[in-house]
């Protein structure tokens, strides 16, 4: 009799969230502290729509995305929930082609191919939110307290497999006094699609043209070091880190949040003009200057200047990679309450989310002129 | 030499307690009520957070995956040990034994290109759906094993009665069956609670909602781990370490269920 | 009998929905694999390319890494699991058989993701320290050991693997075990034989079911997705030893798939692999399945 009961009860149980979770299909949503069903509401104002918006991509923005979501779910006390999830700027393009997610994150613009598709159809809307940089992270014991210096050069031809110990005479020339080890180096890259990669790589191949010939740059790539069996793939900014901390004698490239959030030493870089330098809001405003000059608008291709022909910009303490991050959204969407929310809230990121109480350590906000893009493209929104 | 063989055995049994007690050890400490119920924090900023969205997720998955499963599983359990020696039977019952054995990654690639590409929505269904398949195979023959395990005479003096076979396989077995079946179904449970390739592509995650309809994206637990696990951000490496164990007492507890039910069997 | 019909035919329907699934992944997994083969033929499986930008694609590493992280599983699975089912069976008074068995049968039910997290924070780093490199250090000459390990690689996914598949393996060799007729035993005992001598004799006579258990357990590591992803290391290169970091076929779908739409052929590409892995799981599993048939058909 016993077991006849303990059977109902777990059917029971098992239907009864089943059941639940059907009527809720139909009315909403579950609300924090009481499970209240939430209707959603037609609107005569913009201010009083609430829902959620879905985006995906870039795990750089994702640190910052996090922050300015969780502001505007205070600030909108629930009302309007932004739901963004760190899948690579790769694969947040590819759903976004897909129709799969409502704005996609990402750091090269969008793609020329997937563009050109959706120039027929419904067009897009992409403006840089906040600009990030990215560094050579490293892991060299005994190497405390002076800074690795590095050139672009010597970067690309550590992940071309041409230079292989840390005591690499190229190295050595850069860095008179280091003690430098004779242990292999271990090139740590992504393994997933990354718009971290393809403005790495897009460095790589300005800086040095074997690079382009011979691997060029895209959100993945085949890399050379990996031939050799000194690459280690990691999934996500995230995943380079760690696998930086967790590898001796390791070199990789992250964007500049996350070497701060994990304690990484972070190498000097040589700019176009000789001097060493790594991001600071200083050498980050010298590289921004010539990029501001030429800046398309919200609707349009991006991605034949972005990144290629941003990166190693000139300018005397300009750090080389410097990068803005995009959000990529339709022109057109079929429900006018998504338009209401990602106009909101995309509104607030591109103002008051610039202000320095709600930017990321790590991150630096937009020169006005350049959240005015963003600002402009939101009234394609419809 | 059965002194080697005694080590060689307990030996591959410590990782099991090594695992036990370290998520414990390391995990606990960060669960508490409003860690159960709050939203992941960002990774830098802002406070604790929980994994309130992804526990609800969770059981909503698992609810939603044991019922479509359990049906499906059932019946089709039923059908292989009742008519047992037809040829459908015989070669559905070893399509499940290959089906146990599926990469669970390319149930997950199916439910993306049927339920997520043509809805065009990453959505909790189409979680659902793929978690119900990898558990068909598991609760149908354990469905089976426990059928067959009833003597025929009960089946005969049940028929002789003049019942139904609706009456006779579901009333009547059904209540002798009850504890393989109810076994087979929480086997079902601790599997769609646990896994996580079925849904890296089909359910996308979330951050603060819990549920807003079958056809939304959604969270889970086992999803949370694996994407916090893979940080440097000692914030979500806690978190994902308290959620191993959430999601290791939600197994235990079905595991210690199942064998208590089970435990009433011993003839 | 009417109702009888009508009955079967009622349960029918939901053979017919399980095996439409069945059949439906297996013709999506064609469906969606069959551009790659056209576009790169045998070459697809032959070469080690993943180069996105030109839509070249060759999955030799992954496969290899599967093929590599399966056959060290089973060769550390197979005694353990063995010494596992004796010692169930044999050893332990059996007041204490039913905790063990359950001790095996927990394992098998604790989630792929949960082994991971362990494996990348706790195992890992054991087994570097303690294992690869001494092996690395003092038998390096062996091409097995020659190159410098780092924690995450294919000898630790294929250490993880066999954590988790020893239960699979054990508990059909332990059922095959404690079904052999107790004359058998006896009869060997009569003989004179140790007790060493009797379980060696016994282990002689369940070798079918021994083989079928590590063809099973070989089937589910060579599927196993989750842990090895967060273990493997990740990279697309052909290992030259077992402390090469690698890829594993499943790995490289949980990696490269949500970006793969971006791409024309990175979708089949990920398809053709899933099919590979199929098909060659398959095989694994329909002899590991014939084999535990015959083991029945003898008893």
């Amino acid at each position: 009799m016993m077991m006849g009961k303990k059977l109902v009860l777990v059917v029971g149980l098992i239907l009864a969230v089943a059941v639940v979770s059907l009527s809720l299909l139909l009315g909403g949503g579950i609300t924090t502290g009481t499970v209240t069903t939430q209707t959603v509401i037609q609107t005569v104002t913009q201010k009083q729509v609430a829902g959620t918006i879905n985006g995906a991509g870039a795990s750089f923005l994702n640190p910052q995305m996090q922050a300015w979501a969780s502001k505007f779910y205070e600030l909108t006390k629930g009302r309007v929930k932004v739901n963004y999830q760190s899948i690579g700027s790769g694969a947040g393009q590819a759903n976004f082609k897909e129709g799969l997610i409502d704005f996609a994150g990402s750091d090269p613009p969008l793609k020329k191919e997937i563009y050109d598709e959706f120039q027929g159809k419904s067009g897009i809307i992409q403006f840089p939110v906040i600009i990030g940089t990215i560094v050579v992270v490293y892991n060299i014991p005994n190497i405390e307290t002076q800074k690795l210096r590095l050139t672009g050069e010597v970067i690309a031809k550590i992940y071309l497999g041409e230079i292989v110990y840390w005591d690499d005479p190229l190295i050595k020339e850069l860095n008179p006094d280091l003690n430098l080890p004779h242990e292999k180096i271990i090139a740590v890259h992504r393994s997933d699609g990354s718009g971290t990669t393809r403005v790495f790589t897009a460095y790589l191949s300005k800086i040095y043209k074997p690079w382009k010939e011979k691997v060029g740059s895209d959100f993945t790539v085949q890399w050379p070091v990996d031939q050799l069996g000194n690459g280690v793939g990691a999934k996500g900014n995230e995943g380079v880190a760690a696998a930086v901390q967790q590898n001796l004698y390791s070199i990789g490239y992250v964007e500049t949040a996350y070497a701060y959030g994990s304690g990484l030493k972070i190498a000097l870089i040589r700019n176009r003009n000789g001097q060493y330098v790594i991001p600071t809001e200083e050498t980050v405003k010298s590289s921004l200057i010539e990029l501001t000059k030429i800046l398309p608008k919200a609707h349009e291709d991006w991605s034949k200047i972005f990144p290629d022909e941003t990166v190693d910009p000139p300018g005397l303490k300009s750090y080389p990679i410097v990068s803005f991050s995009f959000i990529i959204l339709r022109q057109d969407y079929d429900d006018e309450i998504k338009v209401a929310l990602l106009r909101e809230f995309f509104t607030w990121v591109l103002t008051e989310g610039q202000k320095k109480e709600n930017i990321v350590p790590g991150y630096y906000p937009l020169p006005p002129e350049v959240a005015q893009i963003g600002l402009e493209g939101l009234k394609l929104l419809r | 030499m059965l002194g080697v063989i005694s080590l060689l055995a307990i030996i591959s049994a410590i990782p099991i307690f090594a695992i036990i007690i370290n998520i414990y050890s390391e995990g606990l400490k960060y669960v508490s009520l409003s860690f159960l119920i709050d939203f992941p924090p960002p990774p830098i900023s802002g406070g604790a957070g929980g994994i309130g969205p992804a526990l609800v997720g969770s059981l909503i998955l698992i609810g939603l995956a044991t019922v479509i499963g359990g049906a499906i599983g059932f019946f089709t359990g039923l059908y292989l040990s009742e008519y047992s020696h037809t040829k459908l039977a015989q070669y559905t019952q070893m399509f499940l034994q290959i089906m146990v054995e599926f990469p669970t990654i390319i149930i997950g690639l199916f439910a993306y290109s049927v339920l997520v590409a043509p809805l065009k929505r990453f959505n909790a269904f189409a979680g659902a759906f793929a978690l119900s398949i990898v558990i068909i195979p598991y609760i149908a023959l354990n469905v089976r094993e426990a059928y067959k395990s009833i003597p025929y005479t009960l089946k005969e003096a049940a028929f002789s009665l003049g019942l139904s076979y609706p009456k006779v396989y579901l009333r009547v077995l059904l209540s002798t069956a009850k504890r393989g079946v109810l076994t087979a179904l929480l086997i079902g449970m601790a599997k769609a609670g646990g896994e996580t390739a079925p849904l890296l592509l089909t359910i996308l995650g979330t951050t603060f909602t819990y549920f807003e309809g079958l056809d939304q994206p959604i969270n889970a637990i086992p999803l949370l781990i694996y994407n916090f696990a893979l940080s440097p951000y000692e914030r979500w490496h806690q978190v994902a370490w308290g959620a191993s164990a959430v999601l290791l007492t939600i197994i235990l507890t079905i595991f210690i269920i199942s064998r208590l039910v089970v435990k009433e069997v011993k003839i | 009998m009417k109702s009888g019909k009508i009955f079967q035919i009622s349960l029918i329907l939901f053979i017919v929905t399980t095996l439409t699934i069945v059949v439906g992944i297996v013709i999506s997994l064609i469906n969606s694999s069959y551009p790659i083969f056209l576009r790169h033929g045998f070459g697809f499986i032959s070469r080690s390319v993943w180069n996105p930008i030109e839509e070249d694609y060759g999955i030799l590493p992954p496969l290899l890494g599967t093929l590599i992280t399966s056959a060290i599983a089973i060769s550390i699975a197979t005694p353990l699991a063995i010494s596992l089912a004796i010692f169930a069976s044999e050893i332990i008074p059996s007041r204490l058989r039913s905790f063990v068995n359950n001790v095996s049968d927990l394992m098998a039910s604790l989630p792929s993701v949960i082994y991971g997290l362990w494996g990348l924070y706790v195992l890992a780093p054991i087994l570097h320290k303690y294992v690869m490199l001494p092996l690395h250090n003092y038998l390096g000459f062996i091409p097995l050991f020659s190159v410098k390990p780092t924690p995450t690689n294919l000898f630790t996914a294929g250490v993880l693997l066999s954590i988790m598949i020893i239960p699979f393996a054990s508990s059909i060799i332990r059922e095959a075990y404690t079904a052999i007729p107790y004359n058998l035993k006896e009869a060997a005992y009569s003989l004179g034989m140790t007790r060493w001598e009797v379980v060696k004799t016994m282990l002689g006579y369940i070798r079918s079911a021994i083989f079928a258990g590590v063809f099973l357990a070989l089937g589910r590591a060579m599927g196993e997705t989750m842990a090895v992803a967060m273990v493997v290391g990740n990279i697309m290169n052909i290992p030259k030893s077992i402390f090469d970091m690698g890829y594993t076929i499943s790995s490289l779908i949980a990696n490269q798939f949500p970006n793969a739409e971006a791409y024309k052929y990175m979708v089949p590409a990920l398809y053709g692999g899933a099919l590979i892995l199929f098909t060659v799981g398959l095989i694994i599993n329909l002899i590991g399945l014939h084999l535990v048939r015959r083991v029945m058909v003898k008893s």
